[in-house]
């Protein structure tokens, strides 16, 4: 079983739009799939049409396997489960804090879901809290979309940083460029300049693209409702891509 | 887990439809038509371990027969033969260790005509899937209608939606699916599950007599063997000559144990007959055994080395072909017709005719236990005998003795207490799995050495010298083992039951 998490302190980056389209695809390859909605503000679980959870109290993460498989909702796709973002989630990082055990609980029910699900995708919310530490330290592989401009760039060696201060494998960020647009000179510069500092970025690419926007309307995957497009076709490179990544180790 | 109902013939299946979108939002998914095939083993491996597995639309299934739950499902190209044939993954391995080594055939096939709904909620959200589906029996021209069957199958976390949907359907008149479509399908194509089974299930009276019980002991091994034959020839896999070569060692072996029964000629013409068709089939047999190997001689190797043994086992399917095709021809010959004529009708002769021996009147259970008694003793005076010095041979004719033992002991089970018998037998068998594999490892090495003799490949024999080693360090585990599981065979519980059943009542009363 593999844990990727979906992460970029921006929010607006194109975290979500991943998360969903690769969730689906591995899902689609026959590989059961779950994908936990971290962000309160619920986006991935409107994507699926699934009602998010606003009960207040002890959040499912951190209350053991049991509560969390309750909550678990099958998509509308084979293979494809969704852990619902919870409104409680907003101060997981309190209850990370204050509550004991709790971040061993967490860390245990997903190790416990191995016979499950081949994958686990952790869609983060956008900030830097005690929630996205134990994210990191839970997940085989961090998947960062960046943008490709200086302020993404700056953001992108804190996160480095903030690996090294915590001792976090940084052979675990698996960065790729999002909501690229070519005709954009600072985007082909950035790109150049990112590729040359950090060989582990990812050649597949995700562009700008409205139909991307649209996956609110849709609340589908984008691979689904427009699998000819291009958006598809790169989610699908990236994807497999990722996988080459992963299993060549 | 899915609600099956079934949709009673005075309801149209469009009423319960038309009731349903009048309450729930519906939304048609997918259909298709065409046929669902059913396969198993010849000796309904994957029925016995209570899965199902059918193919349709190039997908095959492997569901479990208990709660009708799904476990595999795969897209595939061709239907996979041997589990080998799948690609890698969780089905391929999940059959790998229920098959073996058999091959999957087409038990029956039946038409499906299937349309999806998904019930949806406000957010349009599939809560819950309906499956609609009418079966039909294709029978030449015509076909005929099966059942036509309405499931529910549930979304994980969305279950409640399937209890009320399952409370509606019942006040629409539906009724709850109790029947076994696979069962019904295979009895339409005159075949139940187990009509075949390599294991002995010969069903024996008390009241019988010594030769009726031969017969009827025969008439099941014969049967066994002509349903084998259609196997071989079609090289279906390769158990179908084991299971037929088996059949002929038990034949061979009431000839040979069940003294007096016949007359005289019958059994020199058995003898004679029956040890002509094993003979024909060993070699055969013997390629069959060696090419099952490949995989385990091969993990026994290194890595750069694996391939240095595939000349041996080229020359194996070189010959096999030859092998099998004289085979096809004997089974054609008037030769191989006449035998099986003759034993057919033996078989079903009529008593009177046929049985004047000093035995054959006699009552079976008594004939029974004198041939047991015998045998045990022989294997208990054998066995004793033999220490960690002795020479192999005597080991070989041990092996040979617990055979005997054997298959009188399976074939009069019927006439003893279940577990009882079922004790004794599964003790022997620890005991003759020891001496088979004694056996076995003598004969692998003695065959590469023979082989060695004919290649002058230096990587080759080095290879083949290697395997030779380690299946000679093998042997000396499995012979240092013997005396501990003669011991266990010849304990005194063991002792004390054979004793019970079958000792004879006039050395009881000594």
């Amino acid at each position: 079983m593999i844990v990727f998490s979906v992460y970029n302190i921006k929010g607006g980056v194109g975290k979500t739009a991943a998360a969903v389209n690769l969730s689906y695809l591995a899902a689609s390859e026959s590989t059961n799939t779950l994908i936990c909605d971290l962000d309160p503000q619920a986006s991935t679980t409107y994507y699926f049409r699934i009602k998010a959870k606003v009960k207040s109290g002890k959040s499912v993460l951190i209350k053991g396997r049991t509560k969390l498989d309750k909550n678990i909702k099958g998509t509308d796709f084979d293979n494809l489960d969704l852990l619902p973002a919870d409104f409680s989630f907003r101060n997981l990082d309190l209850m990370f804090d204050k509550i004991k055990k709790s971040k061993k609980r967490l860390k245990d029910s997903l190790k416990s879901m191995r016979d499950e699900y081949e994958f686990i995708f952790l869609d983060c919310p956008p900030n830097i809290t005690l929630v996205s530490e134990n994210v990191f330290s839970v997940s085989d592989y961090v998947l960062v979309p960046v943008i490709p401009t200086t302020l993404s760039y700056r953001t992108y060696r804190t996160l480095i940083t903030f690996f090294e201060s915590r001792n976090f494998d940084k052979k675990k960020i698996i960065p790729f460029f999002s909501m690229v647009e070519k005709r954009k000179n600072l985007h082909k510069d950035t790109i150049e300049k990112m590729q040359n500092k950090y060989k582990s970025i990812l050649n597949s690419q995700i562009p700008y693209s409205s139909i991307i926007e649209r996956m609110g309307i849709y609340r589908q995957p984008v691979v689904k409702y427009r699998p000819k497009s291009l958006a598809a076709e790169n989610y699908r490179l990236l994807w497999y891509e990722i996988k080459e990544k992963i299993y060549s180790k | 887990m899915k609600i099956i109902y079934t949709i009673p013939q005075n309801i149209s299946h469009n009423s319960v439809l038309n009731n349903l979108r009048m309450e729930f939002s519906l939304r048609k998914d997918s259909g298709w038509s065409g046929d669902r095939c059913y396969y198993d083993t010849f000796d309904w491996r994957l029925y016995n371990n209570s899965f199902l597995f059918y193919c349709e639309q190039s997908k095959i299934y492997l569901i479990s027969r208990k709660n009708q739950t799904l476990h595999e499902c795969m897209t595939i190209k061709n239907i996979p033969r041997f589990s080998n044939d799948l690609s890698d993954g969780t089905f391929k391995d999940r059959l790998n260790s229920i098959l073996e080594m058999r091959a999957l055939i087409k038990l029956a096939c039946h038409h499906v005509d299937q349309t999806k709904y998904r019930v949806l909620d406000k957010n349009d959200k599939t809560i819950l899937y309906l499956i609609f589906e009418i079966f039909r029996l294709n029978l030449n021209k015509r076909s005929s209608h099966l059942h036509t069957l309405f499931t529910l199958v549930p979304i994980k976390g969305y279950e409640i939606y399937l209890a009320e949907l399952n409370k509606k359907l019942q006040t629409y008149g539906l009724i709850k699916f109790k029947g076994d479509v696979f069962k019904q399908v295979l009895k339409f194509n005159h075949r139940e599950p187990n009509d075949y089974s390599s294991k002995i299930n010969i069903k024996l009276q008390i009241k019988m007599s010594a030769c009726e019980a031969t017969k009827t002991i025969l008439s099941s091994l014969f049967y066994t063997m002509e349903r084998n034959q259609k196997g071989i020839i079609n090289d279906i896999d390769t158990e179908f000559l084991h299971d037929y070569r088996v059949a002929i060692r038990r034949i061979r072996s009431v000839f040979g144990q069940f003294k007096n029964v016949f007359k005289q000629e019958i059994y020199s013409k058995a003898k004679n007959d029956f040890s002509q068709l094993g003979r024909r089939t060993n070699r055969m047999r013997d390629i069959d055994v060696y090419l099952l190997r490949k995989t385990e001689y091969q993990d026994m190797l290194p890595d750069d080395m694996k391939k240095d043994i595939n000349p041996f086992f080229t020359t194996m399917v070189k010959e096999r072909k030859i092998e099998l095709k004289k085979l096809g021809q004997y089974f054609n010959s008037e030769e191989y017709k006449n035998i099986i004529n003759h034993w057919d009708k033996f078989i079903k002769e009529s008593l009177a005719d046929v049985y004047q021996g000093l035995e054959s009147g006699n009552s079976v259970l008594p004939f029974a236990k004198g041939i047991i008694w015998k045998r045990y003793k022989k294997v208990i005076k054998l066995g004793t005998r033999i220490t960690q010095s002795s020479p192999d041979v005597l080991l070989h004719q041990l092996r040979i003795e617990c055979k005997k033992l054997r298959y009188p002991l399976e074939f009069f089970s019927s006439l003893f207490a279940k577990e009882e018998i079922n004790y004794l037998i599964n003790h022997l068998k620890i005991l003759q799995d020891n001496l088979g594999d004694l056996n076995d490892l003598s004969i692998q090495q003695d065959t590469l050495r023979k082989y060695v003799e004919t290649d002058s490949n230096k990587r080759t024999l080095l290879a083949l010298g290697i395997l030779i080693g380690k299946l000679n360090e093998r042997q000396v585990k499995v012979r240092h083992k013997f005396s501990d599981t003669f011991q266990t065979f010849a304990d005194q519980v063991t002792h004390s039951l054979f004793y019970k059943l079958f000792a004879p009542t006039a050395e009881k009363d000594k």
